[in-house]
């Protein structure tokens, strides 16, 4: 009996990981060089230590709370039961109080590259760090290396005070503001009249074009680390070099590219995509992309990652040797908003919950026309078809992730040149130039090739292409014609206008339409019900709210086991919004078929876009859906959303809703 | 002080749903602070306006003061103590007492309301009861030109306008004063700001007249140096 016993124990921890440890303290460190900082700590370091977890594990992780206060940690992207999640608030987690532990225990049912964080101020601090997860089987995605990138943005300021200086004067951080001098400029580029139209335009909205990034002062760090220190990642010529990339700024969009280097995007948060070549790629704050590059020579190359704002940067290397030099590229212009785009999105007004904001009113867009629902079903597969599960899409099927001209084996020894590089996105003959522009040519999917980024499109006669990033049910967004500018082009200082990267004509930047999921789906469902969420707030009071409610004053999403449901979200702010679901997958709803759609956990919705996601109820419990931007979680844009047992049953912490 | 945030609380009534303690619900602060000096007909004028807040987004406690001193003797003194509510856009309702100590000391009831109007105008409009029956308006608009990120010019006027007469204080019904100008501050950084402005403050109307029958000056033109802090 006794050995029965021992033998059962065994057998039941077998699949248990070694147990891990993480100490949460405060500590004093140089993380900028030559200044010192109060920031919170995992394991003594900003950021934590990288956790390596494999698929079909069960996880065990022991949190030790040395702080004074309560804290958190959240598993970013991770499939678990709702109690492991690690949101205070939800699912009865309600934090790890100060000096005290908690352990999190979960298996492993996923692969790929994550995060995790406090789901709290004290990110900002320097509670994050990257969560990778290794395949039970072998690794589709095939490499000869790997570096694991977490990008963070580091303030000297403490988080709290941070916030207090927002709520305070909401452009406290905002040292680009347009000025008098602007004034003529613009004057002289579009005319006084146009110029005076347009400025009247943001002041009766009561809006600040430049307001893209709500806090500057940041550094940069990649891996916890300036420019100063000259961060190295190690890359051999024809290497398929795998960088994890995870964007744990708390505020910080950021650009990358490394101008000289073929890039492949091959996963997006953590779920593997139809491998896509761009030149760079624009991250949303918590979203984490798997880019492989490859060096065509011995040289070294630079990995350029810039904060949206142009205020924060980070250069290292890439190359065979440490210290190698490598210069940084010209730096991109700024990005200032039209004005037009905050007129767009938002023609579903009379959707249900479209009652007017008060900066929505103050532009004048509360009377519309009602409009049509995101139609992106599939001609070939009508709604009740695929209700029954008859309709597998035809395309997509397993891209093959190795380049057809270079077996693996061969790619091994260095014998593979990446003809990559050059080659500018290819003209769709399906898709005139002058329809690519206004970004209503969805690329369709060539089996097994490796795809071209085409989200830099041809832009008229702009000194720059604009960039379709965020795509959505409404494609004529920032198509205002009666602009003072077309987006792409400069104003008179020479920022860039509209939603734009300002990267050069002919360069390829990553879009959402271009991700196309590696593995088709096997849920193809019409969503049976849409939900609502438009993207509110007050950035004069700095008041950020989901439906004009902050978090706790609206009832929570419910959905049924099983559901299909489309949410919409339509951006009525000037921000971009990363939006963040926990404890499931959702599919970007981004012009591909149903089941193709790429399955993410953060989804940018730009300014005065409109952006739907669908996703299938799988998982029961209660499920933070917040904009992953820290400061304006922390104001309250966040949702509970509910996802009902299989017996119908809400979990027993979800309020009763009358 | 307790009185009038508990008094606050019950006007405000209690929210059907309030907003999560970490996410929205919050408290925070401001305070900020401006003292000049100018120097005319030789004495030396000290100006200082004070305000800050207490609360959360949509009800503050609100402390406004205001003052001069000339030439050692301070001639006018307020504090304001207001409840703040917002109204769930750019502007907030106001309402609390104002206290003088000079030039006399008594007291007022406020109500008023407090914004940022479009075109980016930081506008102010409130009405004083005071407690021997006087009652005036106070209309204040200020607002923002950058000639650089950091040099900022503000052109601003503020007018009190009496509806009834106010003897004690020789103050006749009508204007009263004006006072308007621009302050040209630099924003070393955003909490600290040295300026210069230059003012326009005179009495008006029956006011003015008063003034001059007592022999007083009616105010004129000033150029005044002097600091604005945040924190």
């Amino acid at each position: 009996m006794m050995r029965f016993c021992l033998l059962a124990l065994f057998a039941t921890t077998a699949a248990l990981a070694a147990p891990l440890k993480l100490v949460v303290d405060a500590h004093d460190l140089e993380v900028v060089p030559g200044t010192m900082s109060r920031v919170v700590t995992m394991n003594g370091s900003v950021p934590g230590p990288v956790l390596r977890l494999k698929e079909g594990e069960t996880a065990e992780i022991s949190v030790e709370n040395r702080l004074k206060g309560k804290t958190s940690i959240h598993w970013h992207g991770l499939l678990l039961d709702g109690s492991q999640d690690g949101s205070p608030g939800f699912n009865g987690f309600g934090g790890i109080p100060g000096k005290s532990s908690f352990t999190y225990k979960f298996p492993v049912r996923q692969s790929g590259t994550y995060w995790y964080h406090a789901h709290s101020l004290d990110e900002q601090a320097g509670q994050y760090a990257a969560l990778i997860i290794d395949p039970a089987g072998e690794d589709p995605i095939v490499s000869d290396r790997e570096h694991v990138l977490l990008i963070s943005d580091h303030h000297e300021t403490a988080p709290g005070r941070i916030f207090n200086n927002l709520k305070a004067e909401s452009d406290y951080y905002n040292w680009n503001k347009r000025t008098l001098p602007e004034l003529v400029r613009d004057a002289g580029k579009f005319g006084l009249g146009a110029t005076l139209k347009d400025r009247a335009s943001w002041g009766t909205m009561r809006m600040d074009p430049t307001d893209i990034s709500d806090v500057s002062g940041y550094a940069l760090l990649l891996n916890g680390q300036t420019s100063a220190r000259a961060p190295w990642l190690e890359a051999h010529a024809g290497e398929r070099v795998r960088l994890r990339i995870v964007n744990g700024s708390a505020m910080s969009f950021i650009d990358v590219r490394a101008p000289g280097a073929a890039m492949e995007i091959v996963a997006a948060d953590g779920r593997r995509v139809a491998p896509v070549r761009v030149d760079e790629l624009r991250m949303g704050v918590a979203e984490t992309y798997d880019v492989m590059v490859t060096l065509a020579d011995d040289g070294a190359v630079p990995l350029w990652i810039e904060t949206m704002d142009r205020k924060a940067s980070v250069l290292a290397s890439l190359g065979p040797r440490a210290g190698m030099a490598v210069t940084a590229p010209e730096g991109r212009p700024r990005q200032i908003l039209l004005a037009g785009e905050m007129g767009h999105g938002m023609d579903r007004m009379a959707a249900p919950g479209g009652e007017c904001s008060p900066e929505h009113a103050a532009m004048g867009h509360c009377v519309m026309e009602g409009a049509a629902a995101p139609v992106v079903a599939d001609p070939a597969c009508p709604a009740e078809h695929a209700a029954m599960g008859h309709c597998v899409p035809k395309a997509a099927a397993t891209p093959a992730v190795v380049d057809p001209a270079c077996p693996a084996e061969h790619a091994a020894m260095g014998h593979c040149v990446p003809k990559a590089a050059a080659a500018p996105a290819v003209a769709d003959p399906a898709c005139p130039a002058g329809h690519a522009a206004m970004g209503h040519c969805t690329p369709s999917v060539v089996r097994g090739a490796v795809r071209e980024g085409s989200a830099v499109v041809a832009g008229g006669d702009t000194p720059f292409p604009r960039v379709d990033y965020g795509y959505g049910s409404n494609a004529m967004a920032g198509m205002d014609h009666g602009e003072i500018a077309r987006e792409g082009d400069v104003d008179g200082s020479g920022r860039v206008m509209g939603w734009a990267t300002g990267a050069p004509r002919g360069a390829r930047v990553l879009s959402m339409r271009d991700l196309v999921r590696a593995e088709p789906a096997e849920d193809v469902r019409e969503p049976g019900r849409e939900i609502v969420l438009r993207l509110t707030g007050n950035m004069n009071r700095y008041i950020w709210t989901l439906n004009g409610k902050r978090y706790g004053e609206a009832d929570p999403l419910v959905l049924q086991y099983g559901e299909r449901v489309r949410i919409t979200f339509i951006n009525e702010t000037m921000m971009a919004h990363p939006m963040h679901l926990h404890g499931l997958f959702f599919e970007v709803e981004n012009g591909q078929k149903m089941g193709q759609m790429p399955l993410k956990n953060v989804i940018v919705v730009a300014p005065g876009r409109t952006q739907s996601i669908v996703l299938t109820a799988d998982e029961p419990g209660e499920w933070p859906l917040h904009c992953h931007l820290l400061y304006h979680m922390a104001s309250g844009m966040m949702q509970k959303l509910v996802i009902a047992a299989p017996d119908g049953s809400l979990p027993a912490s979800t309020p009763h809703i009358h | 002080m307790r009185a009038l945030v508990v008094c606050a609380a019950l006007l405000a009534g209690a929210p059907v749903a309030a907003a999560d303690p970490m996410h929205g619900g919050q408290t925070f602060h401001y305070a900020e602070a401006e003292l000049d000096y100018a120097r005319a007909g030789g004495t030396d004028i000290f100006n200082w306006e004070g305000q800050g807040w207490l609360g959360t987004d949509f009800d503050k406690l609100w402390v406004k003061t205001e003052g001069e001193r000339t030439g050692g003797q301070v001639e006018q003194a307020e504090l304001q103590l207001l409840w703040s509510h917002n109204l769930g856009g750019f502007f907030d309702v106001q309402g609390g007492v104002r206290v003088d100590a000079e030039p006399d000391r008594r007291g007022y009831l406020v109500a008023g309301v407090q914004g940022l109007a479009p075109y980016l105008l930081d506008s102010q409009a409130h009405v004083f009861v005071g407690e021997r029956g006087d009652v005036h308006l106070r209309v204040r608009q200020r607002a923002s030109l950058l000639i650089s990120n950091r040099l900022i010019a503000t052109p601003m006027v503020e007018t009190d306008f009496y509806l009834t007469d106010a003897p004690e204080r020789r103050v006749g019904a009508g204007f009263s004063t004006i006072e308007a100008g621009v302050q040209l501050r630099y924003e070393v950084r955003r909490k600290f700001a040295p300026y210069v402005s230059l003012m326009f403050d005179r009495k008006l109307g029956e006011t003015a007249r008063l003034a001059r029958l007592d022999g007083e000056d009616v105010g004129g033109w000033s150029l005044r140096s002097g600091l604005r802090v945040w924190f």
